[in-house]
């Protein structure tokens, strides 16, 4: 073999050369900004939105634009779950409860110029209404609505629906969308529903500029917002970039080197050295979101009372809020979370109790060992852990439990299978309510006729007495009596175990110390109110 | 030969048809209600109905099936569960990030390997070679999906050399798509910030990727090159008294590089499929991250959709590598 | 060149046993040994990784959680506070068991399909290689997760999956094979005794069909290990609280920044395991390679 030292080498070093270089360059070309730069805020979020369209998406990850870009009659104030106006001043109820008159703001205009008037907010409504898709299902108490003149629109309700002003408030379905943005887009009489997944128009502070998919959306301000854009405590937000970035390492990683200014979903292990780090702060706030595991009551052997209550008395709940949420949550007092109009506060909080469980499982007349199935949602990993330590502490009262995680679509495949055998044993699921009302979680998951596929009673809980108490509080327009009302249910729900209720998570979000003004709302959970927040570096 | 391309082309499309198929009858004997999903949890029974009615889902699977097959060969491959839009559309755009990742990631291949195999053949069984032996076959043995966490790590958060999370620095606006790809695109229009940023932003997916490919390719060279080496025109070519460059480059590694192609044209459709984890890592917004959320909601569409695209560039890279035999090697064009 | 002509020469050499020659290969081969003695390693730690855990993989023990490698735990905890290293040893087990299972249902499979397609050859065998067309027109894991993304997520769904991608090399390899025996002389000979069609299939073309696909097999483990991995990785393969390493380095991600070793490891024992059988097959080809020159 020649052992000369051939040329080819020099190729060789040029290539390194050249890789080098351009890494160098890349790394300078990332230069700093200038002066002129827009005031720019970037959020990192975990989830991209299927669609922009409030008619038939209904999912937390459009929230933020959606906030912004759309308005409502009426929404939530600051911090709290009281309603305030938005593009509504103010409102009449009929005595009956039957009619709600609202007053409209004058000389608002939509992204793409035209008016804001009675007709496009009812345009709005009965588009969503017509789609029937999403949350449709809300505004089903609506009998009709009427422009009565340019400013004022009346919607007449079937029933009296005590909640109809929080459901106003909530994001979904409730956004004014230009008429003619929809007229004008619609293509086979599809009501503009192509268009709008992609394209907003909106009255709001911000206008959607683009949504590079799977990547980002990037909002920019509209210079005619009808609020005026004053200079209060600094300049406002110019444009708006939120990134999806699913793995909430990589998050904490863009955060931490200022490419992010908002993290979303920093895991909980990593909120303690994060919040330490210099010029990074967490918000931390409690939250509305219930996590809870619900067990199949029309099951063997979960029919037997005993069994569910032994399963209860048996889970580590000190070590679930200690260890598993590192003290990012609350534990859950009975089926609603605590802090929503009606939370009956009188309920037990559980905690393990070992030798009860053993006494129950014995009186049970069940013969173990048994194997139970517990389901949880991919990528919920809070949910795994509590499943895992779950099957540590059943294992002690002859309990094997499987775990299994699936997609969520497979998981409602399996619970509103017409197979019963189907169904797992347990399931582990979270909810958070779309309008600040007990209602929203008894109804749809305790409600005899709101079992799956028809909604979320994925437990095929029923209780004869519950139901009425919810159908008569439904109706009552007393808030006093309705409250009774639902912390009667609330208790015999309690009672009838038909879940463990597990915690309600805080909301965390890591942001940088120069981004101010941030107000967290419990119902706007993954939004921002970034028309009053500024960035001051 | 131009027979054989033909045959094998009908048989690729026929593997195409029967892939959709199994993947169809697969996905639909599952338990489990994708316009229940679409629709939304809280949705009531009659908006699920309205959605599956518009999605084609309440006919029987033979007919959903025909269905499918009649639009596939109109271009249209339904609608996706997860985004709502024609699967054709988000193919569309989420395809070139991924075909940009994938290409970066075999010239590194490529070049690295032939080059690190040169020197390998060179000094055989010396040092470099053996380091070089272990290196490939680390490349191969290495998680790409871990590769790519502990590079990040150290070029990102420790050394900070190079950025990550995504295609491009988000106060970029992407360059205006003529090909999707960032590089060619910003290179056609002038746009040079956005130039070094998608470069920047390229190198750490691209290199994880690229790692194992690597490794096949310089084993490949070495070996080919080897053989090569011990051909009766080679020695003519030294007895000649040509120098050893000349020999090697001219003579010995134009030769050697035919097997290499067929393993570059293999290693194409393996890299196209790490492409899928590295993309996880990354937040690189191409069809792996696509498939994975369609995967997440059962979008049966959307899966589909994925599978037959990277079956077809699989199918289109190895008809060009038979062509490339064609043009390389007069022999075969001869028969 | 010297080192070929040495194995050359002690592969003709006829005193010389196969084990013979495979020591004296190994020994002039560090890289081969290594390969070697990782999976030997590796295999007696799947048979006996009960016995040699420290710590029950399984039970959690959360006062200990996402505890840093230290005396009492060599490579740290988890985020449910068990033992790391306890939860690699149980996962060789896991990892090698579904590998074997993969390995031979597919080698079942293929030499059923490719035995069959050489053999009767016609139609069938166009008919059945088309079958493996569809099957090699697509890269493994992309159609390997089509198909457990259809299953739904489990260790069993995955091994299905993956070893629905691997029998069609499988197959092609022994109907290869077939055809290239079919007409030799033994072979003919045996029929023109009056040999059935299946004594001759399972006597004189079965046996000498095994060889190679054993060889292939063998190559294969590290590879099926790795592919199995990055199914779970993506969450379509084991499910918790079981050890497998693909999955333990995709829960472990979350904890990347704060508590490095709980991917890092796994995803280590992946490599070290996966480069032995390489290490190792590598070897053995150059050896069979040899071998096949001097016979």
């Amino acid at each position: 073999m020649n052992r000369r030292k051939t040329p080819q080498y020099k190729w060789g070093i040029l290539l390194a050369v050249v890789l080098i270089a351009s890494m160098i360059l890349s790394a300078c070309a990332k230069a700093t900004p200038s002066a002129a730069t827009p005031v720019t805020l970037t959020i990192a979020e975990a989830l991209q939105p299927s669609s922009l369209d409030i008619a038939t998406e209904y999912e937390a990850a459009a929230m933020a634009v959606n906030r912004v870009v759309y308005e409502r009659l009426v929404r939530y104030k600051g911090n709290t779950t009281e309603i305030e106006p938005e593009l509504a001043t103010s409102w009449d109820i009929s005595p009956d409860g039957k009619e709600y008159t609202f007053h409209l703001r004058e000389g608002v205009k939509f992204h793409d110029g035209t008016p804001f008037n009675a007709a496009a907010v009812k345009a709005s409504f009965e588009r969503v209404l017509s789609i029937n898709q999403g949350p449709a299902w809300m505004f089903s108490s609506i009998d009709k609505i009427e422009a009565v003149n340019d400013t004022t629109v009346k919607f007449t309700l079937k029933e009296p629906f005590s909640a109809f002003l929080p459901v106003l408030a909530n994001i979904w379905g409730t956004g004014i969308i230009s008429p003619t943005a929809v007229t004008q887009n619609t293509v086979d009489n599809d009501s503009a529903k192509t268009y709008m997944q992609d394209h907003m128009v909106g009255t709001g502070p911000y206008k959607l500029v683009e949504w590079v998919h799977g990547d980002h959306i990037t909002l920019e301000r509209n210079m005619d917002y009808w609020g005026g854009w004053p200079e209060k405590d600094g300049k406002p937000i110019d444009k708006v970039v939120i990134k999806f970035v699913t793995e909430p390492a990589t998050q904490r990683l863009m955060l931490e080197k200022g490419d992010v200014d908002i993290a979303m979903n920093i895991s909980v292990d990593d909120l303690a050295a994060v919040s330490k780090t210099a010029g990074l702060t967490l918000v931390e706030q409690p939250s509305l979101m219930g996590t809870y595991i619900r067990f199949n009551v029309t099951k063997a052997p979960l029919d037997n009372v005993k069994v569910r209550e032994a399963i209860r008395y048996a889970l580590d709940y000190k070590s679930v809020i200690d260890k598993i949420m590192l003290g990012h949550a609350v534990e859950m007092q009975g089926p609603a979370a605590i802090g929503l109009p009606g939370h009956n506060d009188n309920l037990p909080i559980f905690q393990q109790d070992m030798a009860k469980a053993k006494a129950l499982m014995a009186e049970s007349g069940v013969k173990t060992p048994i194997t139970l199935e517990y389901v949880y949602e991919t990528g919920q990993e809070d949910r795994r852990m509590v499943g895992e330590l779950l099957q540590s502490n059943l294992k002690e009262i002859g309990i094997d439990l499987q775990i299994h995680t699936l997609p969520w679509e497979s998981i409602w495949g399996r619970v509103s299978a017409e197979d019963k055998s189907q169904t797992p044993d347990l399931t582990a699921n979270g909810w958070w309510p779309d309008y600040a009302d007990v209602q929203d979680y008894l109804y749809p998951m305790y409600h005899s006729s709101q079992w799956p596929p028809t909604s979320l009673n994925i437990g095929f809980y029923g209780n004869p007495e519950v139901d009425k108490l919810l159908d008569q509080a439904l109706a009552e327009q007393n808030d006093a009596a309705r409250n009774t009302l639902y912390e009667k249910a609330q208790e015999l729900i309690v009672n009838d175990v038909a879940s463990i209720d597990l915690y309600q998570k805080t909301m965390t979000i890591m942001m940088h110390d120069w981004v101010k003004g941030f107000v967290y709302n419990p119902i706007y959970t993954e939004a921002f109110n970034i028309y009053d927040m500024r960035i001051l570096r | 030969m131009l027979n054989n391309l033909f045959r094998r082309f009908s048989l690729s499309i026929i593997a195409l048809i029967g892939i959709t198929l199994i993947v169809f009858v697969l996905s639909h004997v599952v338990p489990g209600d994708p316009a229940r999903l679409a629709a939304g949890p809280q949705a009531r029974q009659e908006q699920v109905e309205s959605v599956r009615k518009e999605y084609g889902l309440d006919k029987p699977l033979p007919q959903q099936y025909l269905i499918y097959m009649k639009n596939l060969f109109t271009g249209d491959l339904g609608k996706s569960l997860q985004s709502r839009r024609p699967v054709t559309d988000d193919l569309r755009d989420y395809f070139p990030a991924t075909l940009e990742l994938t290409l970066f990631a075999t010239v590194i291949a490529v070049i690295g390997g032939v080059f690190s195999g040169l020197v390998s053949a060179v000094r055989k069984n010396q040092w470099i070679d053996h380091l070089n032996r272990v290196v490939s076959l680390a490349g191969v043995s290495i998680p790409v999906f871990w590769l790519g966490l502990v590079l990040v790590l150290i070029f990102y958060r420790s050394l900070g050399w190079l950025p990550f999370g995504g295609r491009l620095d988000p106060a970029l606006s992407p360059p205006a798509q003529i090909t999707g790809l960032y590089i060619l695109d910003s290179l056609l229009t002038a746009n040079w910030p956005v130039l070094w940023s998608s470069l920047a932003y390229l190198i750490l997916p691209a290199v994880t990727l690229a790692f194992g490919s690597l490794g096949v390719v310089s084993r490949m060279t070495r070996a080919s090159l080897l053989d090569v080496l011990q051909e009766d025109y080679i020695r003519t070519a030294r007895g000649k008294g040509l120098r050893e460059r000349v020999v090697l480059m001219r003579h010995a590694l134009k030769n050697a590089l035919i097997p290499v192609i067929t393993i570059i044209g293999l290693q194409f459709g393996s890299l196209l499929g790490g492409a899928f984890l590295v993309e996880v890592i990354f937040s690189w917004p191409g069809i792996g991250t696509y498939a994975m959320k369609a995967i997440m909601f059962l979008d049966y569409n959307g899966i589909i959709g994925v599978t037959l695209l990277t079956g077809i560039i699989f199918m289109i890279t190895n008809l060009l590598v038979d062509l490339t035999y064609i043009v390389i090697d007069p022999r075969i064009r001869a028969q | 060149m010297t080192t070929i002509t040495a194995d050359l020469s002690s592969a003709l050499a006829p005193r010389r046993t196969f084990l013979n020659n495979l020591v004296h290969f190994l020994k002039r081969n560090p890289l081969a040994l290594a390969g070697l003695v990782i999976v030997v390693v590796t295999l007696l730690v799947a048979v006996f990784s009960p016995l040699l855990v420290p710590y029950d993989p399984i039970q959690p023990d959360l006062n200990v959680k996402l505890n840093a490698p230290s005396a009492a735990h060599v490579l740290g905890t988890d985020d449910m506070g068990r033992d790391i290293f306890s939860r690699i040893l149980l996962g060789t087990r896991v990892s090698l068991t579904s590998a074997l299972i993969i390995i031979s249902v597919s080698m079942v499979f293929g030499l059923f399909i490719g035995l069959i397609a050489g053999f009767i050859g016609g139609w069938l065998d166009d008919l059945l290689m088309r079958l493996t067309d569809i099957f090699l027109a697509f890269p493994a894991l992309i159609l390997a997760m089509a198909i457990s993304a259809t299953l739904g997520p489990s260790l069993q769904n995955a091994m299905i999956a993956v070893a629905s991608v691997w029998w069609p090399w499988y197959a092609r390899l022994v109907r290869g094979q077939v055809i290239s025996i079919r007409n030799r002389e033994y072979v003919e000979a045996a029929r023109s005794v009056g040999a059935t069609p299946l004594r001759v299939l399972m006597r004189h073309i079965f046996p000498n069909t095994l060889g190679p696909l054993l060889v292939q097999a063998t190559l294969d483990v590290g590879n099926t290990i790795l592919l199995t991995a990055s199914l779970s990785f993506i969450g379509l393969g084991a499910q918790p609280p079981t050890p497998e390493w693909g999955s333990m380095v995709s829960v472990g991600r979350l904890y990347l920044l704060g508590y490095w070793w709980v991917p890092t490891m796994p995803g280590f024992a992946i490599l070290l395991t996966v480069l032995g059988f390489n290490l190792l097959g590598d070897a053995l080809r150059d050896f069979a390679d040899v071998r096949e020159r001097a016979l």
